[in-house]
């Protein structure tokens, strides 16, 4: 059973009390018994000179007789209480209080007794026996009596049973107020050991609430000596404590902050390999559960290189920009750059991992690079016909005048073909440059229209193309720049006109739609195959090569449009049926 | 040497005129070199993609190739691989003529076999030379 302190110190005081009183009784008991017996004796020895005196005093008095003695010995036995016996000196019992005179002569000689012995030759004897005659223990006391012939001996006796009364009622009381003592002292140790202990208990309630992170209540401060030391030293710790608990929990959350904010992935890896902690980056970048803590890196990863990392982190130290695949599940590229961790002592306590996601950067410097090859090669072409048809007709022997004229109609060609090029390649870099902001108005999709049909009227005439134009008068205005959509009407009407057969038909419809302006140009033309219709946007992207060369596309007239749409926050696709036609849509929010 | 010296002595070799296949995409180069490489006593024949040329060369074993590498269906790289794989075709030297001017291009063409690599644009007098050189070296 586990006691509380105030009652430990409440026990080990009762019981030291208790044992000091035990000792008290048991000391006492020792002692008292042969105390009194002494004392009492000693009584019954005055007692006996007292009745001798008496007895002799009697004797001289009157002529006394034998009779007259028993009488007077019953008369003090009365008195007194003791029980009195007058020996002869021969040793016959003259006199005895505790039997009637009639008795007397049955009384067997007492010269033989050890007591009356003793009085007989030293005047006084004592001794402690069962008696023959009243059959108890007793204490006897016998004094010799002087000057008369008659009586020899005066002996008084006490039964032993009464000396034991006395010591046991003695001992009693004695016994009753050690107890008394003892239980009026349990209510002021009990008082005694709450008073000493409740500093105590009050500094193990603050530690204990320290403990828990609260710093609120403080140990006692009125005490005074090593307790009051001891609880001055307690708060002046609790105080520091709060203070360095502060700073950490807050140094935490802005650590956790900072994790939390970061776009990089962080990990963490115990020097086993196992994982400390992720950051949401890290989760949301591979799609980690957050119990991935505890795991191993392969398990969580499924990437050896990264083990690997790690592994060489440790023995060889930090890595810096370290570019790894992943699968997550699409191929993605990290930068990763990896430190150790380290304790006070140096010891390597787990590796730390940035990770980079530079998938996106790759993948746009891929597609610039790309692009710059496509243009480089868009470029070259043209620009190397004209420079080897000019090398030819300045040659020593040039060809005859047909021939030249040809020559000269495909240099004329390529070059409008580079000038087209060209200006579409400023459209893009003007569209791509940060300078370039659209001024956003609200422009009228009907007259926007309209003014493209008017510009390439004459083309579509040519192959006597007809153009409908559906776009009601009422349509609410879009929000746009209306340089730009121009251009995409442009791009969108001039390709439908390029690629319909002659005598075919081309519609610009537009409609609202919730909170845009869908608008589609369509045609009747050849159509586009399933297989080129997603990457009819793609820069440079041809569906037929040659028939585009023919007609003097450049191969961006739709990424153009595409990006031009998608500044304005729009959306751009394409619908055919080969041998039917094709229908370009575009949305652009409204005013 | 003037180039008359050189149509001459051309000339003079009519009686094995010597082949060229021209693998080109765009009409208006493959007329260029056509002009030229026929004014020169060659004999051409043009393949517009990839695949024709491959089948081109294969069907006729030309004495040449001229190679475009952009080109539809099959890129010049993979038809120069399995003109260089097949024992047919092995001999027959190859000329790259493209407008990917990389180094790291030109290492991947010559490493797939092409005698020469050339770049867009170009001069047709050290086209020609280019292409005189290739048929003259044994092989």
């Amino acid at each position: 059973m586990k006691l509380s302190l105030p009652s430990k110190w409440f026990v080990g005081l009762a019981i030291l009390l208790g044992g000091l009183l035990v000792v008290v009784y048991v000391a006492m008991r020792l002692t008292l018994p042969p105390y009194l017996t002494r004392q009492i004796e000693s009584d019954l020895r005055r007692d006996a000179y007292v009745v001798r005196d008496s007895v002799e005093s009697q004797l001289r008095a009157r002529n006394t007789t034998v009779g007259d003695i028993n009488r007077f010995s019953h008369e003090l036995s009365s008195q007194t209480g003791l029980r009195i016996t007058v020996i002869a000196q021969d040793g016959t019992v003259i006199a005895e209080s505790d039997k009637p005179e009639s008795e007397l002569k049955t009384i067997e000689n007492h010269l033989q007794r050890p007591e009356v012995q003793q009085a007989i030759h030293e005047g006084v004897g004592s001794t402690t026996r069962k008696s023959d005659t009243v059959g108890v223990n007793l204490l006897y006391v016998a004094v010799s009596v002087r000057d008369d012939p008659r009586v020899g001996v005066v002996r008084v006796a006490m039964p032993l049973v009464q000396i034991q009364h006395i010591t046991a009622r003695v001992l009693h009381t004695v016994g009753i107020s050690i107890l008394a003592v003892g239980l009026a002292a349990m209510p002021v140790l009990h008082w005694l050991s709450r008073r000493a202990t409740r500093p105590i208990l009050q500094m193990q309630q603050a530690a204990g609430r320290m403990a828990q992170g609260d710093f609120s209540g403080k140990a006692p401060n009125g005490v005074s000596g090593e307790l009051g030391e001891l609880a001055t030293a307690l708060n002046d710790m609790s105080s520091q404590l709060e203070a360095r608990l502060r700073e950490l929990s807050e140094e935490k959350a802005d650590l956790s902050a900072i994790l939390a904010g970061m776009t990089e992935g962080v990990l963490v890896v115990r020097p086993e390999g196992r994982i400390r902690l992720t950051n949401q980056a890290l989760r949301r970048q591979f799609g980690l559960a957050e119990d991935a803590v505890g795991k191993t890196v392969v398990e969580a990863f499924r990437n050896v290189p990264l083990e690997e990392l790690v592994g060489e982190v440790i023995t060889a130290g930090d890595v810096w920009a370290r570019e790894l695949m992943f699968q997550t599940p699409n191929e993605c590229t990290f930068e990763l750059s990896a430190t150790r961790l380290q304790d006070g002592r140096g010891a390597v306590t787990g590796v730390i991992i940035v990770f980079h996601d530079i998938t996106r950067m790759r993948q746009f410097e891929n597609t610039r690079k790309e692009f710059v090859a496509n243009v480089s090669h868009e470029l070259r072409t043209p620009l190397s016909i004209i420079k080897g048809y000019v090398e030819t007709l300045l040659d020593d022997q040039p060809p005859d005048a047909e021939t030249t004229r040809k020559f000269l109609n495909t240099i004329q060609r390529h070059s409008r073909r580079l000038e087209a090029l060209i200006a579409d390649l400023l459209s893009i870099s003007a569209l791509e440059s940060q300078q370039a902001r659209l001024s956003f108005e609200p422009v009228m999709m009907r007259a926007a229209a309209q003014s493209v049909l008017d510009e390439l009227t004459q083309q579509a005439q040519q192959k006597s193309i007809t153009i409908s134009l559906e776009v009601p008068e009422r349509l609410p205005p879009v929000r746009a720049d209306a340089q730009r959509l121009h251009q995409v009407l442009f791009n969108l009407l001039e390709n439908a006109i390029k690629y319909t057969q002659a005598g075919g038909h081309v519609t610009i419809r537009a409609t609202e739609k919730e909170d845009v302006i869908e608008t589609v140009v369509a045609d009747d033309g050849p159509g586009i195959g399933p297989e080129h219709l997603p990457h009819v946007f793609e820069r440079f992207y041809r569906v037929d090569k040659a028939r585009s060369r023919e007609l003097g596309g450049t191969g961006l007239g739709l990424s153009i449009v595409k990006h031009i749409i998608q500044s304005h926050g729009g959306r751009v696709w394409a619908e055919s049926q080969v041998e039917k036609g094709s229908s370009f849509y575009f949305t652009v929010p409204r005013a | 040497m003037t180039q008359r010296d050189g149509i001459i002595r051309r000339g003079c070799r009519m009686a094995k005129r010597r082949s060229i296949l021209i693998a080109e995409d765009e009409p208006d180069t493959a007329n260029l070199l056509q002009f030229h490489l026929q004014r020169r006593g060659y004999q051409t024949t043009v393949a517009s993609d990839g695949l024709n040329a491959l089948n081109l060369s294969l069907e006729r074993r030309p004495d040449l190739v001229i190679l475009d590498l952009m080109m539809p269906k099959l890129h010049g790289f993979e038809v120069c691989r399995m003109l260089k794989t097949s024992p047919s075709t092995r001999h027959i030297p190859i000329f790259m003529l493209t407008a990917m001017a990389t180094t790291e291009n030109k290492v991947q063409g010559f490493g797939l076999g092409a005698n020469d690599y050339m770049t867009k644009p170009f001069e047709v007098s050290e086209l020609l030379a280019r292409v005189e050189s290739l048929l003259r070296a044994p092989l």
